[in-house]
């Protein structure tokens, strides 16, 4: 009897193990929603002095770097892409089981929901990434017809047959990557589109009734504000409005804010005073690029820090993820500006300055054309002479520094935080690969490779064609 | 509550643990309110149908007892017209009326309106046929009737085998369940085998049933767009589908019953390692065949009478195993052609017996019972092509197609992954068959079930086996709502 239960007891803890292992592959990793909520449960306790709630408006609009550069004000984006009032007011209690902030912002946007029950998989990035919790068990429940309640609270059968998309990503814990604590749940944008005006909305000024569900999770979001005693705003942010409707929404949204005494603000009747630039700022139709956000985000934390009196925590131990989080941003922002550069010269000195990035040049073949000083501004750079005079590779950054002159024969390994980067010269000439992937670019130049070591990604693989006047090759 | 279902994933283990630990007086009550709460899982209502049901048999049972031969007949009579009537007026009342207003249109006649509407209510065919053998053993007298009325009605809807199978007698688990209070329950085999076969029946039928269903569902709905090689792949897809589907409620249904002591009869012995049509059907949902043989082909004369009459009764009592199966003419067409398989089985063979003389064929070898299997298959597999079809019609223009539109680039051009399966699909599909394969040669070989094998094998073997059935199950089972990537492709915002 007593072997029996050994036994019984050893197999039922392998299964848990195995079913656990296979969990934490198939579990949704999606920064959308599932992991700035599993994130926020690292931060240190009562260390949040500003929790922004909401959409994507959120994670792509607001970025807590800035608010951090601006004032020294600790923030997070705890929001889901499209995320329903429902779900913001069950993010917001559970939230507030582990941070006491000074001040709550909710981005308004999707009070444009009539719906009763949204997208499953919407479902999934704006409850999964819960604790479970009475709040998460309630959080499914208004979200979810009731048949599939239960396999959402075990979120496992919702996507277990995952199996044909894992990536390696699944295979590794959110911690061990370069985002872990530092991540503030801000999502940002880099991409750009232009538009020659914002819509002008100024004419709108009627309201339009809210979807029942809706008006009621933003009337539950204010009564917990208020309840708890924590200064609640809302907010829209600004976006192409294509749709009047869109406008009476949240115009119905300012009025139920009047009513009870709190602040609104729509952006997309600020557009001027963010000095918004609609050929610039916007990444696409609704939402903020890099630029735009920032600006956003700058004009907030001067508003927050006034109005609330917010404290500077610069300089606190409790806050150095903050500082971090602002680190590995400007990071961001100059792996950006390098992509964005063409010139090899200024590609070169963007290169150089920056502490973070080990890279290689590879002078291939006829690389100096003799038409720019390519040369000069190599040595100028660092590049040792003799690489320089006979062409090769030279390796740069953090770790140190290697060279290997001359189109020898060669062959160099590095591992950058789990991916290998392997040069060497193969049956068809030199290779550089990284990841699996050839990153020379051209014959006869330059051949750049950049990776970021703060925040663990490669940043580009360029070319400079000698043949074409060093333009630039991707 | 299906089995594959996350409820009862819950109520499974909730009823037996309790089961196992309240007084031996508490275990019938307990397991019949289980069993009610099970069936009234799918909808309430039907209760008052087996409540019915059970009502009029066990009745019929007593009123037997002591009761005049004539009286007895009167009563079985009664039993079997009232039971038959509800089966009727729930499973075949629709399909009647369709076919006399097919007539009537015939004859220009107006059409019958439909009086009502009615809902097939789950496992009614299994629980009545169940119910009813129970009235046949007491007038026959192999049985005595139960007078205790929960025991009775525990045996009528004991929620391991309730809703398909197998279909007990009662002299099996009446009998088991009037033991109930002394049995011992704790025995650590027989629980964990009995969970392991539940777990094999898990896989049978959440990897590769509802996988191949996927694949046997797009042919056979869409047969115009198919030729002979994906018309004989869906044939094929069906044959296992139907197999495993049916083959795993049973052995879901055995281990649930073994992990609280009942011991259920076999109903699927490796049926398409069958030599004839008349061993397949040794082999093929057993407690449903001999059920059709005690009760229906040996009361019409069986085969102690003249050829004719033989015959007649075959196609009677397989012409009724169809209707059984589902209220349409494909059905009965099923069940026919399977009757006449085995007619012109008897017929032809005196004509084999001489033609394998003549050849000199050898019939004690590994090739010619791979043959008969082989033959056996290809027939069955026929039959299932009418069981499977929306119509007699579609089952017609479907083998028209699967013979005529020949083409055989489609066996090079990759086609099998362009047939409602994706190519991972695929491969675990044949992985899971290629397991059935050897789990089915083990059975047929060494005549042991999964968990008797297993419990014959070193520790380390059986717990790698059943790790990996789990890790199958919760990886490659088609459960849960339905995940789709695209859907997180940010469309709008």
């Amino acid at each position: 009897m007593k072997k029996n239960l050994v036994k019984a007891t050893a197999f039922l803890l392998l299964s848990v193990l195995l079913l656990a292992r296979l969990n934490g592959i198939f579990r949704l990793k999606r920064a959308d929603g599932i992991r700035p909520m599993e994130i926020f449960y690292e931060q240190e306790k009562d260390s949040v002095d500003v929790i922004f709630y909401g959409s994507s408006h959120v994670y792509s609009d607001i970025n807590p770097a800035v608010l951090w550069r601006e004032q020294g004000v600790t923030s997070f984006d705890l929001a889901g892409t499209l995320q329903p009032m429902w779900n913001t007011y069950y993010y917001m209690k559970e939230s507030l089981k582990y941070q006491r902030p000074k001040v709550m912002v909710v981005e308004l946007v999707r009070t444009i929901e009539e719906r009763e029950y949204i997208e499953e998989a919407r479902v999934m990035t704006n409850t999964f990434g819960m604790r479970l919790s009475g709040e998460k068990c309630e959080a499914i429940r208004v979200s979810t017809p009731p048949d599939k309640q239960l396999a959402y609270l075990l979120g496992y059968p919702a996507y277990h047959s995952r199996y044909a998309e894992l990536s390696e990503e699944d295979f590794m814990s959110f911690s061990d990557t370069a985002e872990g604590e530092a991540y503030k749940g801000f999502y940002p944008l880099f991409d750009t589109k232009e538009f020659e005006q914002f819509n002008d909305i100024s004419g709108i000024t009627d309201s339009r009734e809210l979807a029942p569900k809706t008006e009621e999770y933003l009337r539950k979001i204010i009564a917990l504000a208020k309840e708890e005693g924590i200064p609640l705003v809302l907010m829209v942010s600004p976006y192409q409005i294509d749709f009047a409707e869109e406008q009476r929404f949240f115009n119905r949204c300012g009025e139920i804010a009047e009513e009870n005494g709190i602040p609104f603000l729509d952006f997309n009747r600020m557009y001027e005073e963010l000095e918004l630039d609609p050929k610039e700022d916007m990444a696409e139709a609704s939402h903020l690029n890099h630029r735009g956000s920032t600006k956003l985000s700058a004009w907030l934390a001067d508003w927050l820090q006034e109005k609330y009196n917010l404290p500077d925590r610069r300089g606190e131990a409790s806050c150095e993820s903050w500082e971090q989080n602002a680190l590995r941003w400007e990071q961001l922002c100059a792996n950006q500006a390098l992509r964005e550069e063409t010139g090899w010269y200024d590609f070169l000195e963007l290169l150089v300055q920056n502490p973070n990035y080990t890279s290689v040049i590879s002078l291939n073949g006829a690389y100096d054309s003799g038409e720019q000083p390519v040369a000069e501004v190599l040595t100028e750079a660092g590049v040792p002479l003799e690489v320089v005079e006979q062409g090769g590779v030279w390796i740069h950054g953090p770790r140190g520094e290697d060279s290997y002159p001359g189109q020898t024969d060669m062959r160099y390994h590095m591992e950058l935080h789990g991916s290998d980067l392997l040069i060497r010269r193969g049956q068809t000439g030199m290779q550089m690969i990284f990841d699996g992937k050839d990153c020379y670019k051209v014959a006869n130049g330059l051949n750049i490779f950049v990776y970021d070591e703060l925040n663990e990604e490669l940043v580009i693989a360029a070319g400079f064609d000698a043949e074409r006047g060093y333009d630039c090759v991707w | 509550m299906l089995f594959n279902s996350l409820q009862f994933g819950l109520f499974f283990p909730i009823v037996v643990l309790l089961y196992l630990i309240m007084p031996r007086k508490m275990r019938c009550p307990w397991l019949l309110l289980a069993s009610y709460f099970f069936y009234m899982g799918w909808n309430p209502k039907y209760a008052v149908l087996i409540l019915t049901s059970t009502v009029i048999t066990w009745l019929s049972g007593l009123l037997m007892d002591k009761s005049s031969q004539k009286r007895k007949k009167l009563i079985v009579a009664a039993s079997f017209v009232s039971n038959l009537s509800i089966l009727f007026l729930f499973k075949y009342f629709d399909f009647m009326l369709a076919n006399v207003n097919k007539a009537l249109s015939l004859l220009r006649l107006t059409a019958v309106e439909k009086p009502f509407d009615v809902l097939l209510p789950v496992g009614i065919s299994f629980y009545t046929f169940q119910a009813l053998s129970y009235t046949v053993d007491v007038y026959r007298g192999t049985m005595k009737p139960e007078r205790n009325f929960l025991r009775y009605a525990l045996f009528v809807s004991f929620f391991p085998q309730l809703v398909a199978g197998p279909i007990e007698r009662s002299e099996n688990l009446l009998t088991q369940i009037q033991d109930l209070p002394r049995k011992k329950l704790w025995n650590y085999d027989r629980i964990a085998g009995g969970l392991i076969l539940m777990l094999w029946g898990l896989f049978q039928k959440m990897v590769i049933a509802d996988r191949i269903a996927v694949l046997a569902d797009e042919i056979f709905n869409n047969y115009q767009m198919h030729e002979w090689f994906g018309l004989s792949v869906g044939a094929i897809a069906f044959a296992l589908q139907i197999y495993c589907d049916f083959a795993s409620y049973s052995t879901i249904a055995i281990g649930a019953a073994q992990v609280m002591d009942f011991r259920l009869m076999e109903n699927f012995d490796t049926p398409y390692f069958a030599k004839s049509i008349p061993e397949f059907w040794r082999r093929w949902h057993i407690s449903l065949s001999t059920w059709f043989r005690d009760y229906l082909y040996i009361p019409l004369g069986g085969s102690r009478c003249s050829k004719w009459k033989r015959y007649r009764n075959l196609m009677i009592t397989f012409l009724v195993s169809g209707l059984w199966h589902g209220a349409g003419w494909t059905y009965v067409a099923w069940g026919g052609i399977h009757g006449l398989y085995q007619v012109i089985g008897y017929e032809l063979k005196g004509l084999r017996n001489w033609a394998d003389r003549k050849l000199r064929t050898k019939t004690d070898c590994l090739s010619y019972k791979l043959g008969q299997v082989m033959i056996t298959f290809l027939l069955t597999d026929f039959a299932w092509i009418f069981f499977r079809s929306n119509s007699l019609g579609d089952a017609f223009a479907y083998i028209g197609r699967m013979f005529t539109r020949l083409d055989f680039w489609s066996l090079f051009n990759g086609e099998l992954y362009e047939l409602g399966l994706t190519r991972p699909e695929i491969n675990i599909l044949l992985l899971g068959l290629l397991l059935l394969f050897l789990v089915d040669l083990i059975r047929y070989f060494y005549k042991e079930r999964l968990d008797e094998f297993l419990s014959g094998q070193n520790l380390w073997f059986r717990w790698g086996v059943l790790l990996f059935l789990i890790a199958a199950v919760a990886v490659f089972g088609i459960y849960g709502p339905e995940y789709d990537a695209k859907q997180f492709i940010y469309f709008q915002f």
